[in-house]
């Protein structure tokens, strides 16, 4: 993956920037507007002004002329008045742009996702017709390898990662077409399953001082050493360990950031069973629709223990589900739920699309367009000028390679490093108390365990 | 045409309950690449073991954790970090743990990940990670052939 390969969406060079500008741009032509309309009454006022009048006897033919130059410049096809009801046209006409442009946007979008949910309501609707036809394209793809045929699914899969959109997304019409409870969207279909898969409460072990890896104890300098004490930490985290770090950097003033590095799902369970993996596909479940869970509230605890202060900056970087872990508490901090200052996220792989992050963080998303999990959310990602979304094409042939921190996302994140985009500009520029260069900051590793109890 | 209440459908629930079971064993089953032998993961864990008390006894050697997993997050991945007393040679180390990696029978081997560092030392140490299908002909050429079983 080269600088060159990345297609960079969101952030401060992206669609809904360049919407702000219109609707600056408009506020900008009322202002000019509400001035000239001023100065032109001011003028107007002159005309009758008393002493005016009284010179116009000593003088009637300067007067007259005097006024008719005025009052020219004033009502005239060119004069201000035209002027300021000509700015005041132009901010409606920006204005109209501007929300006509997001109206188009938002409409298409709606589109999209209604007719993802009425396919799934009319399979189940059509059950068990549908459920036979499925079955029965099953039937005939098994006939078809039993036979010899080969069918390389992920590579199906990774070519065309909007199958996977199209299935989620037609998820909530499949539930509402059944018994039960209607669901409009993928947000409450997951909230509605997530009740399937207890969350329990969080408990966290201190495991010390991780001094073994640079990326554990060299400050990072770029998007390349963020990411690989990410992808480092992935490789420590297992099915029952589940390992978060939070990396404090001590600056040459004393002052204190912190970074924290959050793996992906490692457990694949099924619901209605307590898990005490807190790394697993309930956690997936229960951020997906919105919810706070207690894997969140176990960084937050992390963070206490490492000495976070409730102003010290936090950038919270994770893999899958720990992205989407980190967009939600990004969303909690803004309510005080989880209780960081919490300035920058950093994801991979993640399907954050639904998570509703506030506008004063700053969040870099990669995703690897080979990579179908950040597609569990049936919807791209919000295109804001806090959200800078970078996509990268990298086909290594098969789900995990492509959604793997080592193999896929490392690499784009080195070669980030050298992008001059705006908006990956605008946010490196921002993230200057995690990026320092290592000139007088140190940096102290602390490792932590995350499990859930009942 | 009678139009049957949702209520009266109590097939559809159990209907529904295979689709999703389906679906689940499809994206379950496309998650983990079990096209290559040996993804046993106690097996897998048991020579992982192995590769860690072997470099634990290494001279210099503090400290060794070698972690194994196959998963749809971390796709056959080892980890090693191994943690060194001041002034030990890195170099030869990480060597030996990438040999030792690449001459065990784990699998599938998509990913290697090698951090040495000099134990309670703010000290630089070496952080490598392989790629051993890019870098397979190099692997193959310095430590033979990667066991498949």
């Amino acid at each position: 993956v080269s600088s060159n390969d990345l297609h960079v969406t969101g952030g401060v060079g992206g669609t809904d920037a360049y919407y702000e500008d219109i609707a600056t741009l408009a506020h900008g032509s009322d202002n000019l507007a509400l001035s000239l309309a001023r100065i032109s009454a001011e003028c107007h006022a002159m005309l009758a002004d008393p002493d005016l009048l009284a010179s116009a006897v000593l003088d009637p033919a300067g007067a007259a002329t005097f006024e008719t130059t005025l009052l020219g410049a004033l009502d005239g096809p060119n004069g201000l008045t035209a002027l300021a009801a000509g700015f005041r046209q132009r901010a409606i006409r920006l204005r109209a742009v501007a929300a006509s442009y997001q109206a188009v946007d938002a409409a298409q979008a709606h589109a999209i996702d209604t007719v993802r949910w009425a396919a799934g309501y009319a399979f189940a609707e059509t059950m068990p017709g549908s459920l036979l036809l499925l079955a029965g394209g099953g039937t005939l793809l098994a006939g078809y390898t039993a036979l010899g045929g080969k069918v390389d699914y992920q590579r199906l899969l990774t070519d065309h990662p909007g199958i996977v959109d199209n299935v989620v997304g037609a998820g909530p019409g499949l539930l509402s077409g059944l018994p039960g409870p209607f669901v409009s969207d993928v947000m409450g279909a997951s909230h509605l399953v997530g009740m399937f898969y207890p969350d329990g409460r969080p408990s966290v072990t201190s495991l010390g001082v991780d001094t073994v890896a640079n990326s554990m104890k060299i400050p990072p300098t770029g998007f390349g050493d963020l990411m690989a004490g990410l992808n480092y930490r992935n490789g420590q985290a297992t099915e029952g360990n589940d390992q978060i770090d939070v990396r404090v950097l001590t600056h040459p003033d004393g002052t204190r950031s912190y970074i924290v590095d959050i793996p992906g799902t490692k457990v694949w369970d099924t619901p209605g069973t307590f898990n005490p993996n807190l790394n697993d596909l309930g956690t997936n479940v229960h951020v997906l629709g919105g919810d706070m869970t207690a894997r969140e509230q176990a960084i937050a605890e992390a963070l206490h223990r490492a000495g976070a202060s409730p102003t010290d900056p936090v950038m919270l970087i994770g893999h899958s589900q720990g992205g989407m872990v980190a967009a939600q508490a990004a969303h909690d901090s803004a309510s005080g739920a989880f209780g960081y200052h919490v300035t920058h996220v950093m994801t991979a792989g993640s399907p954050i699309a639904h998570a509703d992050v506030p506008s004063n963080v700053q969040v870099l998303a990669l995703e690897n367009s080979h990579d179908i999990i950040p597609h569990l959310d049936a919807a791209g990602n919000v295109d804001r000028p806090n959200v800078t979304t970078v996509t990268f094409d990298n086909q290594l042939g098969t789900i995990g390679a492509n959604h793997a921190t080592g193999t896929s996302y490392l690499p784009a994140a080195q070669s980030l490093d050298a992008s001059t985009d705006p908006s990956v500009t605008a946010y490196r520029n921002s993230a200057g108390a995690f990026l320092t260069g290592g000139a007088g900051t140190s940096v102290q590793a602390q490792v932590y365990q995350l499990t859930r109890l009942p | 045409m009678r139009r049957v209440n949702r209520a009266d459908r109590p097939p559809r629930i159990l209907a529904a309950g295979v689709a999703a079971l389906v679906i689940l064993a499809g994206a379950v089953g496309c998650s983990h690449d079990k096209t290559k032998a040996g993804s046993d993961p106690k097996a897998m864990n048991v020579i992982a073991a192995q590769i860690q008390t072997n470099l634990a006894q290494r001279p210099g050697v503090v400290q060794a954790k070698v972690v194994y997993q196959d998963s749809l997050d971390t796709p056959g991945n080892a980890a090693i970090a191994i943690g060194v007393q001041p002034g030990t040679d890195l170099g030869p180390i990480v060597d030996n743990a990438l040999q030792l990696i690449w001459q065990s029978p784990l699998n599938p081997l998509r990913y290697i990940q090698i951090d040495v560092g000099y134990d309670q030392s703010t000290q630089p140490g070496i952080s490598r990670n392989v790629d051993p299908v890019k870098d397979r002909a190099e692997l193959d050429q310095k430590y033979g052939p990667h066991p498949t079983r």
